[in-house]
């Protein structure tokens, strides 16, 4: 497309490749209309809102370990809706994720194509595994999320290519999303994690975790799973764990944070999300954890954790 | 004092009258007005903070096609937005010392045209060192940015040998504190519409001060005053950013130059650029306690960064000078206050204007007090309470009877969220700590003593017996017309709906002065029930029933030609000046009539994340008779969520003279998942020269927040914050720093 900025709404989803030469797909707009205000190029635009082929907000498959098919289209309060309880980890995510309002626009596709280290959907996808499913001129193709995500505002999508649906493989109970944020909604993150995890009578298995804003792309945490694999959280196990963290991140200083409280709140956050299931604070390691239940404890005592009982002021 | 409950419309909760049109969306604020043929303004600013202003070329600017107007200094008849040099320019002329400072005013056909003009106008400019520290603004070294240097203001004053005191102290507490520059975030960005008829200006633009805006347009356009009408609302927001800003002038400027309607309307980034902010100060408190933790004397020191002009500066620290000593009695205090001039963002009034910043570092001195003496926080700020008809601790003048520090303390201790606050914090859910915290704050009511400080309305009635108001101060939010028309129809002995008020339009409300200093329901409250009065006593003496005959009594009036009447309401001096030497008493400007306010906050604290979550908060408000009690909870809660916002996240960031928070993504203010459960208990009281006994509350409730929630802090992990904002990871590191 040459001249003026134009926006197309096609109504079939084998027709959107063919507009997107010169053009840029857009959903939500969410993204888009802040870069524009900063003064992004006013590109032409094809609206992916009105394909009335698009797949449902929600697709459980059949068989025996069913995946869910998320629409990459579809407004994410409207997916996180349809999960209804099956995605614990990216419904925390969601519930923190701008407001309302702009959850009621914005994508999940919309969130993985901007690119952005803080995305607050990609540690729960990332951490369930993922896979995109990309549309291009000559059909479609699958990417799993990992290598999708290239760099900041970089992910793997080729000319005339746009993001169609997420699929992950149904998730365990047990997961979770924390995000730390200068306030409780409307709030880039400053860093934020996903977990899940199965505990086989205290054993973790499949251990899944992946961190955001805290590296180029939303990270997975290799070293600290591998240190968990396997094993029961004993304060050694969650120790080695948290100072493997370390490894797999790369923070950098920004208006938000810095690096070095990037570094030390990954570490923190790690170790509130195993505190959850180790000994010394005692949770019931099943379902999903909200990391709300009672303790009496006043101090922790545990090696990693920076508060002792001397800090206590009486 | 007046027992409210028999008046119908007095201390009852009445909306606010435009609230309907508020959530319909119908009100047409300032800048929704859209005349025929208005064209679109826009102002060239300063990319740099600090450099010489070699020449502006706007030729290419001015032949572009549908271009009305460019307009530089040299276009200005009097280019000054103030009688001083330090009040700056209306358009920057041999120097820029700011970001964002304007530099040109553009008006044109369309607002993309306006833009692409702006865009022409060539500015050179040669870079001059910055000054960005604010400590350092004085160093013999720094850049000068005026011709007298960068001292804006000074201001010191010592009652008693606190040398003596601290000496003799059982426990001396030495505490320093910094406070950031603050964004107002009024929700309509600073804008309007003006139009020149017949050598006439008249001017839509939100205003807290529609006199002194006509009397800053009047001067730059070099013609008298009464050539200049100002309207000034309906306005979005102002909480002290109505007050300095030059919108009004830019405004007329482009009006006169092109003889059409000029309508312009800031961006958010641009009014968080350019914008005023709250003043960053670095405070300096140490007090002496003896053992049972009575203050035996305090000395404070603070500086504060105005930025390049000169705005409220010092009269913002004239403020804090007053309220350093907090709301308790003692015998020796001292306080040196300056305030300096920097290349950072311009500073100027803000809700609490001047008394949040020291009030932070006195309150944390009595948390601190509290913890090392062993007395509890509550207890120690009763034993050193200020009440009602004691002698201020630093200038020593009469405090009134209204003040009631100490009832606010008692309600505050005896409350549950205090009360019970070991059982809740024992409720908590690691790795969240749980702690309260409490602090307590004053405010004066008005301009001060000396200050001449007046309040006017005038009224008219007419045949079918309604009555008109013109009062000031103007409304900017709060609906101070409705608590007008409260005490009118309560003076009158009519019914609210048979009153009307008119505010902020210079060419028919007299000359009241500033929505601002807590004074608009006191004073402008005040000046409405001496015009009633007025009009009732006449009745009286005529022999007529206003309130059982007012269309009667509006029609004899009439033909009386006995049927309008003016009133003023001058702010009492305080009775008894103290140690300020009368020649003296505008400098200091004790007040005579204080408000208070003692929070409770509660607050969560994540030990691994430093993260902090308030999640309950009370607020015991002393503010005489509440007029519109409803009014009176809104300003209460929104000026908590603001104190709130200073505590944890607000944070105008400026590094080498650079904004770095320039949108709402990146500076950032509380939602309402951020605002906590609040509780508001008024005090029982009643001042005896306001009207119905009510005085100003609106500023006060700001000030207890931040140390309220730093002893909340405190009480949870042990450790007492002393830079605000609170932030994570600010807290995350003191945590790191005791363990």
């Amino acid at each position: 497309m040459t001249g003026p900025a134009r926006l197309v709404r096609p109504r079939r989803v084998a027709e959107v490749s063919a507009l997107l030469g010169g053009a840029r797909p857009v959903a939500g707009g969410t993204d888009l209309l802040v870069q524009r205000r900063a003064g992004a190029p006013h590109h032409s635009l094809v609206d992916l809102t009105g394909l009335e082929d698009a797949p449902p907000p929600l697709r459980v498959t059949a068989g025996p370990s069913p995946s869910l098919v998320l629409s990459a289209v579809a407004p994410i309060a409207v997916v996180v809706d349809a999960l209804d309880g099956r995605f614990p980890a990216l419904a925390d995510a969601a519930a923190f994720f701008a407001s309302q309002q702009i959850r009621n626009r914005a994508t999940i596709g919309g969130n993985l194509a901007t690119g952005s280290p803080a995305a607050d959907t990609v540690p729960p996808l990332l951490a369930a595994g993922a896979v995109v499913t990309i549309r291009g001129a000559d059909g479609e193709r699958e990417a799993p999320l990992e290598d999708f995500l290239l760099g900041p505002r970089a992910v793997d999508l080729r000319p005339a290519e746009w993001i169609l649906a997420v699929t992950v493989p149904a998730p365990p109970a047990a997961g979770g999303y924390r995000k730390v944020g200068g306030r409780r909604a409307l709030a880039i993150s400053f860093l934020d994690l996903a977990w899940q995890w199965r505990a086989d009578d205290g054993v973790l298995r499949d251990v899944r975790l992946a961190m955001g804003s805290v590296a180029p792309t939303v990270v997975r945490l290799r070293g600290a799973e591998a240190e968990l694999e396997g094993r029961r959280v004993t304060p050694d196990v969650a120790h080695a764990a948290i100072a493997a963290v370390q490894a797999d991140i790369h923070p950098i200083d920004d208006l938000r944070a810095s690096a070095g409280y990037r570094r030390r709140c990954a570490a923190g956050l790690l170790r509130e999300a195993l505190g959850s299931i180790d000994a010394r604070h005692p949770h019931p390691a099943a379902s999903h954890t909200h990391l709300a239940l009672p303790t009496t404890s006043t101090s922790c005592e545990h090696p990693t954790c920076p508060v002792s009982a001397g800090d206590i002021v009486a | 004092m007046t027992d409210i409950a028999s008046t119908p419309w007095v201390g009852r909760s009445q909306p606010a009258e435009e609230a309907p049109e508020i959530v319909t969306g119908a009100l047409q604020y300032v800048t929704d007005l859209r005349l025929p043929g208005t064209l679109h303004g826009v102002v060239v600013r300063s990319t740099v903070p600090h450099a010489r202003l070699d020449g502006v070329d706007v030729d290419a600017a001015r032949e572009l096609e549908g271009v009305a107007a460019v307009l530089v200094a040299a276009d200005v008849p009097v280019n000054a937005l103030g009688p001083r040099d330090v009040d700056g320019p209306v358009l920057a002329d041999t120097v820029v010392r700011q970001v964002g400072e304007a530099i040109a005013l553009v008006a044109a056909k369309d607002a993309a045209t306006a833009h692409r003009a702006a865009a022409l106008v060539r500015v050179a400019l040669t870079p001059l060192p910055v000054v960005s520290d604010m400590a350092a603004a004085l160093d013999d070294d720094a850049p000068r940015l005026h011709a007298h240097g960068n001292l804006s203001g000074r201001i010191a004053f010592r009652s008693g040998d606190v040398d003596a005191a601290l000496a003799g102290a059982h426990l001396v507490v030495h505490h320093e504190v910094r406070t950031p520059g603050q964004e107002h975030v009024a929700i309509e960005t600073p804008g309007g519409t003006a139009i020149w008829e017949d050598g006439h200006a008249t001017v839509w633009c939100g205003s807290q001060n529609p006199g002194l805006h006509q009397r800053k347009i009047a001067r730059a356009l070099g013609v008298e005053p009464d050539h200049v009408r100002m309207i000034g609302g309906p306005v979005g927001g102002a909480f002290g950013a109505r007050n300095d800003d030059p919108m009004p002038v830019y405004l007329a400027l482009l009006a006169r130059a092109t003889g059409r309607p000029v309508r312009l309307h800031t961006t958010r980034e641009e009014v968080m650029t350019a914008g005023a902010k709250r003043h960053p100060f670095r405070t300096e408190i140490t007090v002496g306690f003896d053992a049972d933790g009575r203050i035996l004397g305090s000395r404070v020191r603070a500086l504060a960064d105005t930025g390049p002009v000169i705005t409220s500066g010092p009269n913002v620290m004239k403020t804090s000078a007053e309220m350093s000593t907090g709301p308790y009695a003692f015998e020796a205090a001292e306080f040196d206050g300056t305030v300096v001039y920097t290349n950072n963002a311009n500073a100027g009034a803000f809700r609490g204007y001047g008394v949040p910043q020291v009030a932070f570092a006195v309150e944390n001195a009595m948390t601190r007090a509290a913890q090392r003496l062993g007395v509890d926080p509550v207890e120690i700020r009763l034993r050193n309470a200020l009440r009602g008809g004691d002698r201020h601790s630093l200038y020593g003048h009469l405090t009134t009877e209204s003040l009631r520090v100490d009832e606010a303390l008692r309600i505050a201790g005896a409350h549950p969220l205090w009360a019970d606050r070991d059982e809740w914090a024992a409720g908590a859910t690691w790795p969240w700590r749980r702690g309260t915290g409490v602090a307590v704050a004053m405010k004066g009511v008005g301009m001060g003593s000396g200050t001449g400080d007046t309040a006017r309305a005038r009224l008219r009635i007419d045949g079918t017996g309604h009555v008109t108001i013109w009062a000031g101060p103007n409304h900017t939010g709060q609906s101070i017309q409705t608590t007008y028309r409260q005490v009118a129809a309560d003076t009158l002995g009519m019914s609210y709906d048979d009153v009307s008020v008119i505010v902020g339009d210079t060419a028919v409300v007299p000359e009241s002065g500033p929505t601002a200093a807590s004074r608009s329901t006191y004073a402008g409250g005040a000046a409405v029930h001496a015009v009633c009065l007025a009009l009732r006593e006449d009745c009286e003496r005529l022999g007529l029933h206003l309130d059982t005959d007012a269309a009667g009594t509006g029609e004899k009036l009439e033909a009386l030609g006995r049927a309008e009447h003016a009133a003023e309401f001058r702010l009492p001096d305080t009775e008894h000046i103290g140690l300020v030497p009368h020649a003296d008493l505008a400098t200091f400007a004790p007040h005579r009539v204080y408000g208070s306010c003692a929070q409770v906050v509660r607050a969560e604290v994540n030990v691994l994340t430093g993260e902090i979550r308030v999640p309950e908060l009370l607020c015991a408000l002393d503010c005489g008779t509440p007029i519109n009690p409803g009014g009176v909870l809104g300003q209460a809660e929104g000026g908590i969520l603001q104190g709130l916002g200073l505590a944890l996240m607000e944070d105008h960031v400026v590094t080498d003279g650079i904004p770095r928070t320039t949108s709402l993504e990146n500076y950032l203010a509380p939602t309402v998942a951020d605002a906590p459960r609040m509780h508001t208990v008024l005090v029982p009281g009643a001042e005896a020269t306001g009207p119905y006994g009510a005085k100003g509350m609106s500023e006060v409730v700001v000030v207890p927040t931040p140390p309220a929630l730093a002893a909340a802090v405190l009480d949870a992990v042990g450790v007492l914050p002393a830079e605000l904002p609170v932030t994570p990871e600010r807290l995350l590191a003191l945590m790191e720093e005791v363990a």
